[in-house]
Formats: structure tokens, C-alpha cells, sequence
């Protein structure tokens, strides 16, 4: 027996009046969306132009130097070398860089927007018991389902990439913010406020720096899951690694697919690798086993 | 559309169906585009009440059904198929008889065909009517990364128009006119592209295909034809739509050609449903008006088919015979 539902009309009438109210959004609201986003368009654009127009040489050694900083682990930066030094050589390096471009612009807004939301969250009860839901629906929707609207209203490029992006990835660096918060040891937040600090100063000297590590696994998770994005996002016209990898599947190219696929790999796998790594240099007190 | 192929699903889907379902008499591949599905599901209709036949409807995309029909002679029947879009394999197995294209020359669907479109309003009011005229004015179709250039959508990755964009920008000489690619990255962007920009009263200049419910819905004109015409076969094969890395070195500019539509059948077939398939066709005009319901309701491509069975049998009884035409008409009451 056929499930009782609603007669087709009414149905369809109903994916029809969101259609419309969306459409009539989108002319209303699209060019207002695009202005106020424009500096990150920007940004974007002209971030990707100058990793591109960088001589391979300097990009590398400027990257290696801030990997010394960062981790002083060497066999991190060799590692690093010769997987950009192998993109390179099999032709990749211009997309490897969009890729960078815009996984690196889309983190840098994830965090910004992220971390003050998990504040938020670690504060106040009530906006942990509402944002929660919402980041379970933001990592379990589809992201096709709102890629269309998105396309609708910025038109086609970095900007919809940049949101499709944001919107899969910003969930572990809220989460992450909360968690560390809340982890942090209430008598060291006691001990502050008897001392006569004020709240924004806790936050900043003791319960920031505490759940700093904390904080910085969710931002590398964001990295990975930005990365993942790349691909779906290249069906939105963000060019890149992920393109050559839609360029792959399209015309049943493995070759180009196992490449590109690779070079998103080993990005993801150096920016992880320089993350753990800084964190353990960081406070090697811990007993990392 | 047509070469957009979710190729590995289509060829697990297939096997898995001609695997598990029972045989039928023919089997019909569902192309994955609207009008394709469309005619698929007519014809499973007519065929299985008109002659008689029992049939089955497989998923298919283009990559994948002509390969089965090749190897294991299914499906039976390919409604809509682009003829230009044919591989080499395609060609082989129609030249030696193993597939038989049995549409006449004006095709499945006539008037059909790819090229370049832009909105009808963005035409009526600056009085564009040629590729030419559009190319003249850049500042109409801002690129969304540059607004001093004027931006053209072109194929998707992984599509063979691609190529065939890539080489008339180059020999329309785009780029000296102010012109920059605007790459979509898949059919949903090319979509939404159109959609958001038509919507938003914005000019859109680019690749689409007719007849589709978007050409109909948003009102785009085109394939834009060029003042230089169709500037020879040997132009448009060996140079524009060659498939090879590098842009083709001496392009000549071109109009896009009208593309043909035929539907593919494999050999044995009864020859009365061999003789419906090889007159049934439709307008552009038509097919819009068709695709135009489609969308209005939402309706799926089997609801459209029965629409189009009860609405216009003045079309389809032309099609078969009066005896099945009679059977087709008792079994839709």
C-alpha cells in the first residue's frame, strides 16, 4: 500500500512557491550579496595571481622557511620539497597553486567567522544547544543541494566555490573552539578572576592559550575537509587540482586523475603534517607518545 | 547533456539490470537528459501496447549504452542519440552492421542543435542578432573575475565542446575583441550560470543546446549563426571540433553546425517497431512546448510521456500504424 501522501498538485505547487520565492531573492538580493562580498573576491584573485606569477623557487623556498620556523622539523620540509618539486615536474604546479589559493582564503574566513561562534558557544548554553544542530546539517547536507542556489546568486567562480567551501569546512574549527574552551581547568579561570582579570583578558591570556593545540586541530581539519571540497567546487568554475580531477572522471582519464588526486594528497598531507608538528614543537612539555 | 556521463554508474546500473531483471523482448535506454528520457518511455508505451511487445527501460548515458549494445546487444533501442557526438567505435559498429541507425535525415528531433546563446532580451534591446554582433560588445556579458573583459561560458570540463569553444574563441580572435573564458566546471554550473544570470536581468553569452526546457524557460536565442557561415566541413572536423591537447593551429571562424539527432537500434528487431522508430519525430517547436510542461509540473520523464500520449495523438498516431494506433488509444483510456 502507497504511503498516503499529498495529491501531486499540491506537492508540486509547494517545490514551485520555493522556487520562486528563491528566484525572487536572488533578483533582489544577488547583487547586494556580490558588493558586500567583493573584498574577499578580491582577495581571492589577486592571492591566486601572485602564488601563480611566484617563481616556483622562491614560492619554495619562502614556504620551507616558514615550515623551518614553524616546525624545525626537516624531514617535514625535505618531504615537502620533493612532493612540490614531483607536482611541478608532472605539470601541476599552476593548479596546485589555485588550489592553494583559494583552500587557504576559504580557511582564513573559517576561522574568523569560527572561532567567535565557538566562543559563543562555549559561553552561553543556550547558543551551544541551537548552533549544534545547525553544524550537524551543515556537514550532512548535500552539497549539491546548495550549490545551485549559491550559483544563482554570486554567479559562476571563486566566490560560490569559496561559500560551497566554507560552509562544508567551517564545522570542526567551531566545534574544536568549544571544545577546548570548555576543557580548560576551572580553577586555573578562578585563580585569574581572583587575581582581578577581566573576562576578555581570561579569555585571551588563559583559556585561548590553553585550548590553543585544541584550536589548532580543528583549523587543520577544516584544511583537510576544505581540501576535500576542491573537487565538488570545481563543478561551480573554481579552476584547479580539482578541475583536472573533473577533467579526469569526464573524459575517463586515470592517468590525469591518479596525478591530480595525488597533488591534492600530498598538500593535505604536508599541511597536516606542519600543523602536528608546530603544536608538538609547541608545547613539548606534553607527553606525546 | 550528452557528454556529460556518469559513465561508471551507467555501466554498473546496466549490468546490474540486464543481470537481476527478467528478460524482456527490448530493452530501451533512458538517455539522461529530458527529451531522451521523454522518448524512451514513449516508446516503451507504444511499442508494449501498440505491438505488443514486452519491454524494459535501462539507465543509459551515451558512454555507456552504445559499448553494450555493441558487446552484448543491449539495450535495443537508443531513442535520441547525437549522431556528431558518435566515437570511432560507434561509426565502425554502423558501418559493419552491428548497430543500425534507422532515423532519416531530419533527425529525432528537428532543429536540434549546440552552439552559442544569449538571453532574448539582452538581443532585442542592443539588436544583436550574429555571433558577430555579440563579439562587437564585450561590455555587455561582464566576466564576474574581470569586469572589463567580456566573459563566455563554455563546456565543462571533460566535455568535447570544450575544445570545440576553446578553438572558435581562438578563431573569432576573442581574446584581441576583450573577450575571457568563463569556465563552468560542470553541467550544474552551466546551469546555474544561465539560470542566475537570466534571473537576475544580467547579459549571458555562451555555450548551450537545444531544444531544453532552460532555452525555452529563460528564453535564450540561439545557436547565434555568424556572418562567415559554416565555414566547411573540413574546417569544423579536422580543426574546431578535433580532439587533440593543443588548440588547432589555423582556425577559421564558423557557425556552429545543426547537429542530428537519430535513433540507434540493434539488428533482429521486429520490423514493424523498426519502422515506428525510424519515422517518429518531433519540432524543436514542439519539444520545447513539451519540455516547457515538463517543467511547470515537475512532472518525471514517464508522467510527461503519458501527457504527451493523451494530449497529442494527431503527432504520435502518425507514427505507427492504424491498428496499433487504435491499441495504443484503448489502453490509455
Amino acid at each position: 500500500m502507497n504511503f498516503p501522501s499529498l495529491d501531486r498538485e499540491t506537492i508540486t505547487s509547494f517545490k514551485k512557491s520555493i522556487d520562486s520565492t528563491f528566484r525572487e531573492f536572488a533578483i533582489n538580493w544577488g547583487d547586494w550579496f556580490t558588493e558586500l562580498l567583493s573584498p574577499i573576491h578580491w582577495l581571492l584573485i589577486h592571492f591566486e595571481k601572485l602564488l601563480i606569477a611566484t617563481p616556483w623557487y622562491i614560492f619554495l623556498s619562502l614556504t620551507s622557511l616558514l615550515l623551518w620556523k614553524a616546525t624545525q622539523n626537516w624531514k617535514l620540509i625535505l618531504g615537502f620539497l620533493i612532493s612540490f618539486i614531483l607536482i611541478g615536474l608532472v605539470g601541476m604546479w599552476d593548479d596546485t597553486m589555485r588550489t592553494l589559493a583559494i583552500v587557504v582564503v576559504s580557511t582564513l574566513v573559517c576561522i574568523v567567522i569560527g572561532i567567535p561562534i565557538g566562543i559563543l558557544m562555549a559561553k552561553n548554553n543556550l547558543a551551544h544547544r541551537i548552533i549544534l544542530p545547525i553544524l550537524d546539517l551543515m556537514q550532512t547536507i548535500p552539497s549539491f543541494v546548495y550549490l545551485i542556489p549559491v550559483v544563482m546568486l554570486f554567479g559562476l567562480g571563486k566566490i560560490p566555490g569559496l561559500i560551497a567551501i566554507s560552509v562544508f569546512a567551517i564545522p570542526p574549527v567551531i566545534r574544536f573552539t568549544n571544545i577546548g574552551l570548555r576543557e580548560v581547568n576551572k580553577d586555573l579561570k578562578e585563580t585569574a578572576q581572583a587575581l582581578g582579570l577581566r573576562p576578555l583578558l581570561i579569555l585571551r591570556l588563559i583559556e585561548l592559550s590553553l585550548a590553543r593545540n585544541v584550536i589548532l586541530g580543528g583549523i587543520n581539519q577544516t584544511i583537510m575537509m576544505a581540501l576535500s571540497m576542491v573537487v565538488i567546487a570545481s563543478m561551480i568554475g573554481v579552476r584547479g587540482l580539482g578541475s583536472q580531477v573533473m577533467n579526469s572522471i569526464g573524459n575517463g582519464y586515470l592517468g590525469l586523475g591518479v596525478i591530480s588526486g595525488l597533488s591534492i594528497v600530498a598538500l593535505a598531507i604536508i599541511i597536516d603534517r606542519a600543523i602536528q608538528s608546530h603544536n608538538k614543537r609547541y608545547d613539548k612539555w606534553r607527553d606525546y607518545k | 547533456m550528452k557528454y556529460y556521463v556518469k559513465t561508471i554508474i551507467s555501466v554498473m546500473l546496466i549490468t546490474l539490470m540486464s543481470t537481476i531483471a527478467k528478460a524482456a523482448d527490448i530493452k530501451i535506454a533512458e538517455l539522461n537528459w529530458q527529451t531522451g528520457s521523454m522518448i524512451a518511455y514513449v516508446d516503451s508505451y507504444i511499442i508494449k501496447h501498440g505491438y505488443g511487445h514486452d519491454t524494459e527501460i535501462v539507465p543509459g548515458g551515451i558512454d555507456a549504452t552504445i559499448p553494450s549494445m555493441i558487446t552484448k546487444g543491449s539495450p535495443n533501442i537508443v531513442g535520441e542519440m547525437w549522431i556528431s557526438s558518435l566515437g570511432d567505435e560507434a561509426l565502425t559498429a554502423l558501418n559493419d552492421g552491428t548497430l543500425i541507425s534507422v532515423t532519416d535525415d531530419k533527425g529525432v528531433i528537428i532543429g536540434a542543435g549546440e552552439g552559442w546563446f544569449i538571453p532574448k532580451d539582452v538581443a532585442e534591446k542592443h539588436n544583436l542578432t550574429t555571433i558577430e554582433d555579440v563579439l562587437a560588445r564585450p561590455d555587455l556579458f561582464p566576466h564576474p573575475e574581470d569586469s572589463s573583459k567580456g566573459g563566455i561560458v563554455i563546456c565543462p570540463e571533460g566535455w568535447s565542446c570544450k575544445q570545440t569553444n576553446l578553438n572558435l574563441f581562438k578563431a573569432f580572435d576573442m581574446e584581441a575583441k576583450g573577450w575571457k573564458v568563463l569556465e563552468p566546471g560542470s553541467q550544474t554550473g552551466l546551469n546555474a550560470h544561465w539560470e542566475g544570470s537570466v534571473t537576475k536581468g544580467k547579459g549571458a553569452f555562451g555555450y548551450y543546446w537545444t531544444p531544453t526546457v532552460f532555452v525555452g524557460r529563460l528564453g535564450l536565442v540561439g545557436p547565434l549563426s555568424s556572418e562567415v557561415g559554416f565555414a566547411g566541413d573540413d574546417n569544423w572536423t579536422k580543426c574546431i571540433a578535433s580532439q587533440t591537447d593543443e588548440l588547432c593551429a589555423n582556425a577559421q571562424p564558423s557557425q556552429w553546425p545543426s547537429s542530428k539527432t537519430g535513433t540507434i537500434v540493434t539488428p533482429g528487431l521486429d520490423q514493424a517497431v523498426v519502422d515506428y522508430v525510424s519515422v517518429r519525430s518531433l519540432s524543436g517547436s514542439f519539444t520545447t512546448t513539451m519540455l516547457l510542461w515538463m517543467d511547470d509540473n515537475q512532472a518525471t520523464a514517464e508522467q510527461s510521456a503519458l501527457h504527451f500520449l493523451n494530449t497529442y495523438p494527431e503527432i504520435w498516431t502518425k507514427w505507427v500504424t492504424p491498428k496499433a494506433a487504435k491499441k495504443v488509444k484503448a489502453s490509455l483510456k
